[in-house]
């Protein structure tokens, strides 16, 4: 992987050079200012009292949301693209296969949603000791916070090897994607959205079941079918993209 | 082989399943359960009322739970049904017998309540239908050893049924007697009184009983001390009397006259002689809190008085309808002044470590951004900059989470108790302690309350679920137990009241043009933030410690005072919400709950002073088991001082 100039070159520009480093600082400074509000300023609200009690739930929706959002642009290669290489001089002038261009980005794909995950971790297990969040939820919080990172992340993959030329449009396409998956998704089918499930996990409630010809499909069998099917469509679509911009 | 199996299939069923089979019978025979409800199968609607529990163990020693189910909230509470529980251990011996009082309050009559005995082993249970047992009217309880009972004539001004008990059937708990509107007693030693029995007449009396002595022959009963402590007279022999004309005055106007009687030989100790004849005193009343004890020195069981016209007209006036209708003390509590006192920061920073987490926020967003710094000034090696924000992120999130989860105190549950004092005559005090239990993590807690306690409430949200309510009461030694479940972040509220001594002495003197109030602090407790507010003024008068007093002085006009001195401030009403106090948690649980705007200010200036302080801790005591509960108690106490009659002592 070290020889990989395409992972190379994403460390450098990302981490090396610190371009990476306003996601990082975005998340975080929005973040610490939810949980510092949440605490400290009273609000109208007669369940104002249980800030404490919401902190973690807030805090983890929030850090869902914003890891997912960073995610998608970090790998749609949003910060500064113009110091990225072209794909096909990588494929044509620099010999790169398929499979290493593939490795290559989704481990810099991973590299990523694992940093911000780590980076916000500090600030969501204070969250959690603070509103006492037994230690079975933050793991599945977290565990969430990285499957959900990848999963939607990868279409941010997708989206760049598309439209690598069309720079408007992999950023409508992404935005698009980030309201339809984390917003709107919820009123197609509750479960089906990421933020209502975490807060259904984190909450101890149950969601409604699914019925379908008289079959009952639990809530959470549902969420991470459809979630599967989600990583699972976008791999083969991030290949056959890869695959015609090899022909060109 | 088959010969066996017959045989081994014979000997299972008379080794082991026959003498099984045998044994149920005999188990479900060892106990029997008889409940007796209220005062012999009557009990006055709407009230508590006691209820025994007979147990009889016919078999070997048995140890459970009795326990008694009944419902609680309803329609006309306003709230769903829920279940209330009282449960008591018991141990039964071999052979024996053993009754348990409760004292239970149901809130509707139309579910029945249930009676049972559980065990890992053994259980039994007997439902009672209540609608059979009620009165409207309270009950007048009748004490007497005399096998025949004196004639009580009541009349229809007094519907209430008569009930005459044997002392070991008084109850020993307060809020069994809140169904009785009198209590009389006649011819009765009551060495036997127990001291439980005993203080919970001493509470019943206070919060607004009645107790009728009817004098004897039998003239050394009334000398015991256990029958001298509720007297308000010392009773030296007896006296005859050939007339009693200043009695038969006021009640024998159309009777026979009453010729040679005997009377009980009596000195006034303390209350009022409602009617005496040569100096002995024949009627006397004396004030107990809210409550009243009248003494009457004269035979009512025998002639010539039992067949004395009179006394149905005597009898209309000493069971008549109490002249003190004194509405109970109330001060909002709900989700609304919860709310309010929970919103405020001052309140969530003593159970959340905000500072703490303030401080872990500055560290380790100031230690990242000094290391991003590094990584762009390139100081120090890239190695050494990822090792050292790899130690942050680890430090910060484990150190933080350690530190913040158990090193900041972050407790189970926080218990606020808010006590409103309300003076009652003779140095009692009414207290309501309204008590609100939070829990930040789900598990059971056991609420503590000190014995004598008169009235328990659970306050409800309307939106709350029946499992949620469900509430178990456990007496046991000195204190009630209620048990109940909370979820994480949820809360519960009560209201308790009770009666206790707090004696705060205020005395009014008039001194021609000027009116002079002494407040004496009589109690162990200091009395903070003492206010006065008086004739649309109010009068801030510091502290008054143990023993201490302060006296004022208010130049008169027309009979009322009328101006102020330097510290006071003139308006037109007072608005008691203008009151500050130096703790801003006082400040809410004063305007929100007991000086609530809806409440109005013109209540509290009728021609009264009114005097209120806080008091360091409560006279009554609220706790919750358990080490990681953080406890608030705030104590005000709340006096109406009448201006109109000047010269006398009010406490």
């Amino acid at each position: 992987m070290r020889t990989n100039p395409l992972f190379q070159e994403g460390i450098q520009v990302y981490l090396v050079e610190g371009h990476g480093f306003v996601a990082y600082f975005y998340l975080l400074l929005f973040l610490a200012s939810l949980e510092f509000l949440t605490l400290f300023l009273p609000s109208l609200d007669p369940q104002a009292w249980m800030g404490p009690a919401n902190l973690f739930k807030v805090s983890s929706v929030a850090a869902l949301m914003l890891v997912i959002y960073f995610t998608l642009r970090i790998a749609n290669q949003e910060f500064v693209p113009w110091r990225f290489v072209p794909l096909n001089r990588r494929l044509h002038q620099e010999g790169l296969t398929i499979s290493e261009v593939a490795v290559a980005q989704l481990s810099l794909l991973c590299l990523h949603a694992f940093l911000l995950v780590f980076l916000c971790a500090p600030l969501l297990l204070w969250a959690g000791a603070i509103a006492r969040a037994t230690a079975g939820s933050i793991l599945s919080m977290f565990l969430l916070l990285l499957f959900y990172s990848l999963a939607y992340g990868i279409w941010g993959l997708v989206a760049l090897i598309l439209w690598e030329r069309g720079f408007e449009n992999r950023q409508v396409f992404v935005r698009s994607l980030f309201i339809s998956l984390v917003f709107l998704s919820a009123l197609v089918y509750l479960p089906l959205n990421p933020v209502a499930f975490l807060l259904s996990r984190l909450g101890g409630g149950d969601m409604a079941p699914l019925v379908l010809w008289g079959w009952k499909w639990p809530a959470p069998s549902i969420h991470f079918l459809y979630h599967f099917l989600l990583l699972g469509s976008a791999l083969p679509i991030y290949r056959w993209a890869l695959k015609r911009g090899s022909s060109l | 082989m088959s010969l066996a199996i017959g045989k081994a299939a014979l000997f299972f069923s008379f080794g082991f399943c026959l003498p099984l089979l045998l044994s149920l019978p005999l188990h479900a025979a060892e106990l029997t359960l008889e409940p007796q409800v209220g005062f012999h199968g009557l009990f006055q609607l709407g009230r508590p009322f006691p209820l025994r529990v007979d147990l009889t163990n016919s078999g070997r020693p048995m140890e459970g739970t009795v326990e008694i189910k009944l419902w609680k909230g309803g329609a006309s509470r306003g709230v769903g049904s829920y279940p209330f529980h009282y449960q008591r251990e018991v141990f039964l011996s071999a052979q024996s017998r053993k009754s348990i009082q409760f004292t239970v309050d149901p809130d509707s009559l139309s579910r029945p309540l249930t009676v049972s005995f559980l065990s890992p082993t053994f259980k039994v249970s007997k439902e009672i239908d209540l609608r059979r047992y009620f009165t409207p009217s309270p009950l007048v309880l009748l004490l007497t050893e005399n096998s025949l009972s004196p004639p009580i004539p009541l009349t229809s001004s007094s519907p209430s049924p008569l009930v005459s008990l044997s002392l070991a059937d008084l109850p020993a708990d307060p809020r069994a007697y809140q169904g009785i509107s009198t209590i009389i007693i006649y011819e009765h030693s009551l060495r036997d009184l127990s001291k439980p029995q005993g203080a919970a007449l001493e509470t019943w009396l206070s919060l607004g009983g009645r107790m009728l002595i009817l004098g004897s022959i039998h003239y050394a009963l009334y000398q015991e001390p256990s029958v001298a402590r509720f007297l308000p007279v010392r009773v030296a022999g007896l006296k005859k009397f050939s007339a009693l004309p200043s009695l038969e005055k006021l009640y024998g106007r159309r009777a026979a006259s009453l010729r040679d009687l005997m009377v009980q030989d009596s000195t006034l100790i303390e209350g009022k002689i409602v009617i005496e004849e040569e100096g002995t005193p024949i009627l006397v009343e004396m004030g107990r809190g809210s409550g009243k004890v009248s003494y009457l020195s004269l035979d009512v069981g025998r002639p010539p008085l039992s067949r004395w016209q009179g006394l149905s007209l005597l009898f209309r006036d000493l069971l008549g309808p109490p002249g003190d209708s004194r509405s109970p003390l109330e001060a909002s509590w709900d989700e609304a002044v919860f709310s309010q006192l929970l919103s405020d920061p001052s309140f969530i920073s003593t159970y959340v470590p905000l500072r703490t987490f303030f401080l872990w926020l500055l560290f380790y967003l100031g230690g990242l951004g000094f290391l991003a710094w590094l990584w762009q000034q390139q100081r120090l090696s890239r190695r050494t900059l990822v090792l050292s924000a790899l130690s942050l992120v680890l430090f910060s999130s484990f150190g933080g989470y350690l530190h913040l989860g158990r090193g900041g105190n972050i407790p189970d549950g926080v218990l606020v108790s808010s006590t409103l004092l309300q003076s009652l005559p003779d140095g009692y005090v009414e207290a309501l302690s309204n008590v609100a239990l939070f829990s930040t993590l789900s598990r059971r807690y056991n609420l503590q309350v000190d014995r004598g306690w008169t009235d328990f409430e659970p306050v409800l949200p309307r939106s709350r679920r029946s499992e949620d309510s469900s509430l178990v009461v456990e007496e046991e030694g000195g204190s009630t137990r209620f048990r109940f479940r909370l979820r994480a972040w949820d809360y519960r509220l009560f209201k308790i009241r009770s009666v206790s001594r707090f004696p705060v002495r205020a005395e009014i003197e008039n001194r021609g043009d000027r009116l002079f109030l002494k407040l004496t602090n009589l109690t162990a407790k200091d009395l903070t933030e003492c206010w006065l507010v008086i004739s649309g003024e109010r009068y801030f008068l510091g502290t008054i410690f143990p023993g201490g007093s302060q006296v004022r002085e208010f130049p008169l006009s027309s009979g009322r005072p009328s101006s102020v001195d330097g510290q006071s401030k003139k308006r037109g009403t007072v608005d008691l919400r203008e009151i500050s106090f130096k703790d801003r948690i006082r400040e809410i649980l004063f305007r929100y709950s007991f000086f609530p705007q809806d409440r109005g200010s013109a209540r509290w200036d009728s021609g009264n002073a009114l005097f209120f302080a806080w008091v360091d801790g409560s006279p009554y005591r609220v706790w919750v088991d358990g080490a990681r509960i953080l406890a608030h108690d705030y104590t005000l106490f709340r006096a109406m001082i009448p201006l109109g009659e000047e010269g006398t002592d009010e406490d």
